[in-house]
């Protein structure tokens, strides 16, 4: 019964990071709680739903957004970014190289959305498959977090269920924070914006095709 | 499996016999043989031979473009590649429920990786894209490594799917472009309503386009959709280009299913519908929507679509710069927005200081007011009690007055004379002066009682404010200086009364002997009085010009009475008395 005064949030979260770094076994682990070594490439992006009940007062949808790692699918990144209020970015400890991809995919994310007010997206770098690598944590890690505004960084696992639920949580925080400073603190607002967008946009594309 | 009639395998075995130029290929019955659907053995060569078909009706691939484009395929497995790690990451991700390619570097993942190796060297435009994975694992499971990089070839460079796999991915950004034309021309209901939830082509066909269903949906569909795929443009049955089948399949699959995605409303719902729902697809779906894609020419809609796209995105590259411009001005527009908010907040701020001052102004006139008045009961008082002194004085003669006193109550008794016959323009002066001028000689006593009702200092704003008069008291203190001087030219008044009223004004001048002024002057001098070195010589009407000479001599000059400050505002001294009371007290007395 008290759900129905429950507010309601929606906040979409990406998840990138280079291929293979395990995005979609995190968002498989987080949303579902399960883990499988036979997940298929993702084409493009996906998306997961987790409901959380925050608090007394407050239920939120997490919108989990799996962004294809492959490079050349950042010419349809912007799509899939679109009303993303947090990002984490993953690379995988077994591969130096998907930590150097991060200030990369950090880049393409800066430049492509930022929140309503021009604010930038919290970010958090998940270091994944702490299960097999959990000492080869780059050095240069919190330098590049303190240099970077990222929110933190965590050593995760998504095969032994480690730190993701924290890592989600801290950004869910952060979003929540930005939420409240944004006076945006009922479930219609984000979803008039989107009305308010689509009509834009519609137009426009109608508009295209005479 | 369903049985094969007699004249459809005679069909497969005509095609499979290889004896095309025999056949001449009846095209009609190839059609009915099609539909049905290819017999999952005989797959392979079908598709083969279908390609061979299409390759003969069009001019060969330009090899200058494409060197690599006829090194067969033993070699290029010999070569490295830079896309190896890439595509090792997904072996294990394509098919991965599949049997043939479940086992880690199984002879099922071996051949994927030898297929995608030895494509990304033979194109190395394209490399290796994710999604080709599934392409060429459809095509393995139909027939050996080496037949399958021929088609892989086929379908890539001949069949115009290269182009979407490209690093810049124009062909699918163009494909989905197309898609979402098509559907709002064919099915503008549901075009609307993805619209409206913001579905995009991209979310959703991305997948479809890039692996030709294989990544989401059945194999026996993604199998049929192969058929036709190679079957397209072969001179059989539909004279079309590029992949129009899988924009035909495209639109069946979204019709067929149109009523239940108009059903969801929300993102979410028509997203996990396209993803889960849609592509289950069973035997009677499959037949409805194949027959659907035998009936549907949309070639003439893409190809317009295509250059709809190309126009639109040289139209994007034209405006290119004002739209840089608009950025340009946005930027600035928020920057100066910026600063219009800071500006704003200061005002504020300076707002409310204005508002506080006010109110300090306020509460100090009032201070004013309060002490003016205390001012004039005082200046009763000392009537009063001048008045009585100098009645005691005439009445009793034995009575021993101090010098002090006597000089005092000559003082006032002078003083009282003189405003009295204060000349008009005095007069006018005093009228003159409203609530917010001070008289000189009220400052005076007005800080003198602020020192007796134990107000602290008061603050320097009122300092200022009596500053801020100097120019007019100033004025009125030469002018009454010249007229003293003038009237003492004059003769009218004896030379003390000069002294008299400088000393008036010169506060702390005051004898000793007389314990209540002495105390007032005590206390006035450690407050703010202007005599003293707070702002004494800045103009406070008290304070005779002390820098630059005076032109005329000081009142003072003349008076025989000196007082002298060491450096501090204590009174030290007060000289000359017993002379001050003999010289003057007979003219005190006579008077």
């Amino acid at each position: 019964m008290c759900d129905l005064f429950k507010r309601e949030l929606l906040f979409k979260v990406l998840v990138i990071g280079d291929f293979g770094v395990g995005k979609t076994s995190i968002i498989k682990r987080y949303a579902e709680g399960t883990f499988s070594t036979k997940y298929k490439i993702t084409i493009g992006a996906d998306f997961a739903l987790k409901q959380i009940d925050w608090d007394s007062e407050t239920r939120i949808n997490i919108q989990l957004w799996d962004i294809a790692g492959h490079e050349r699918f950042g010419y349809l990144t912007s799509v899939y970014y679109r009303y993303a209020v947090a990002a984490a970015i993953v690379f995988d400890l077994t591969r130096p190289d998907t930590f150097v991809a991060v200030s990369k995919w950090l880049n393409d994310l800066r430049d492509k959305v930022s929140l309503p007010h021009g604010k930038p997206l919290p970010v958090i770098i998940l270091a994944n498959k702490g299960d097999v690598a959990a000492n080869k944590v780059p050095v240069q890690i919190e330098e590049f977090c303190k240099k970077n505004q990222i929110v933190s960084w965590y050593i995760t696992s998504a095969k032994e269920n480690r730190n993701i639920d924290s890592a989600m949580n801290r950004l869910i925080l952060e979003a929540l924070e930005n939420q409240r400073n944004n006076n945006l603190y009922n479930s219609d607002s984000l979803m008039l914006a989107e009305e308010a967008n689509s009509g834009t946009h519609n137009s426009s594309r109608l508009c295209c095709s005479r | 499996m369903k049985s094969l009639d007699g004249a459809e395998i005679e069909v497969w075995e005509l095609i499979t016999s290889r004896d095309f130029s025999k056949i001449k290929c009846d095209n009609k019955m190839l059609l009915h043989a099609i539909k049905q659907g290819i017999p999952r053995g005989k797959r392979g060569e079908v598709w083969h031979f279908l390609a061979e078909q299409f390759c003969a009706r069009i001019p060969p691939v330009d090899t200058e473009l494409y060197p690599n484009y006829n090194v067969p395929y033993e070699t290029l497995l010999k070569q490295l590649t830079s896309h190896q790690h890439a595509i090792l990451i997904d072996l294990g991700r394509t098919f991965p429920s599949h049997s043939y390619y479940s086992s880690p570097l199984g002879p099922g993942q071996l051949a994927l990786f030898n297929l995608l190796k030895a494509y990304s060297l033979l194109d190395p435009n394209v490399g290796y894209c994710q999604g080709l994975s599934f392409v060429a694992g459809v095509l393995l499971l139909h027939m050996e490594e080496s037949q399958a990089f021929f088609l892989l070839r086929h379908l890539m460079f001949r069949r115009g799917l290269r182009k979407q796999y490209l690093p810049d991915m124009v062909g699918l950004q163009i494909r989905l472009y197309q898609l979402s034309r098509l559907l709002h021309d064919q099915l503008p209901e549901l075009y609307n309503h993805f619209n409206f939830y913001e579905v995009a082509p991209t979310l959703y066909a991305a997948p479809w386009l890039l692996t030709i269903f294989a990544s989401q949906f059945p194999l026996g569909f993604v199998t049929r959709v192969f058929d036709l795929i190679f079957l397209e443009g072969t001179n059989v049955v539909f004279l079309l280009e590029g992949t129009n089948v899988v924009f035909r399949v495209a639109l069946a699959l979204l019709s067929q299913h149109k009523d239940q995605l108009l059903a969801c409303d929300s993102f979410e719902e028509i997203m996990n519908y396209l993803k889960n729902t849609l592509p289950s697809i069973d035997r009677s779906l499959l037949e409805k929507i194949m027959k659907q894609v035998y009936t549907t020419d949309i070639s003439k809609q893409l190809n317009e679509y295509k250059v709809e796209y190309q126009v639109l995105q040289e139209e994007m590259q034209s405006v290119q710069p004002q739209v840089e411009n608009v950025q340009k001005l946005e930027n600035i527009n928020k920057n100066l927005k910026e600063q219009n908010k800071n500006l704003m907040a200061q005002l504020e701020v300076a707002l409310s200081n204005v508002q506080r001052l006010e109110k300090t102004r306020a509460v100090q006139q009032s201070t004013i007011n309060q002490l003016k008045t205390q001012n004039r009961c005082l200046d009763v008082t000392i009537g009063t009690l001048a008045s009585f002194i100098n009645n005691l004085i005439e009445d009793k003669v034995d009575v021993e007055i101090p010098g002090d006193v006597r000089r005092v109550i000559s003082q006032l008794t002078l003083s009282e004379r003189r405003k009295e016959s204060k000349n008009n323009f005095l007069n006018n002066m005093f009228k003159k002066s409203d609530n917010n001028t001070i008289s000189p000689n009220r400052v005076m006593v007005k800080s003198l009682s602020t020192g007796k009702i134990g107000i602290p200092n008061i603050d320097e704003n009122q300092i200022l404010r009596t500053n801020s008069l100097n120019p007019r008291d100033g004025g009125f203190f030469s002018k009454s200086h010249n007229n003293i001087l003038h009237q003492q030219k004059m003769g009218s008044y004896p030379t003390l009364e000069v002294k008299v009223e400088n000393i008036e004004e010169e506060e702390g001048l005051k004898p000793p002997s007389l314990p209540l002024i002495e105390n007032l002057a005590g206390i006035g001098s450690n407050k703010v009085s202007p005599t003293n070195s707070v702002d004494s010589g800045v103009g406070t009407p008290q304070s005779p010009p002390k820098d630059g000479p005076p032109t005329e001599p000081h009142p003072l000059s003349n008076c025989d009475v000196t007082f002298t400050f060491n450096g501090t505002r204590e009174l030290k001294k007060v000289r000359n008395l017993r002379q001050i009371q003999r010289t003057s007290s007979p003219d005190l007395l006579s008077k």
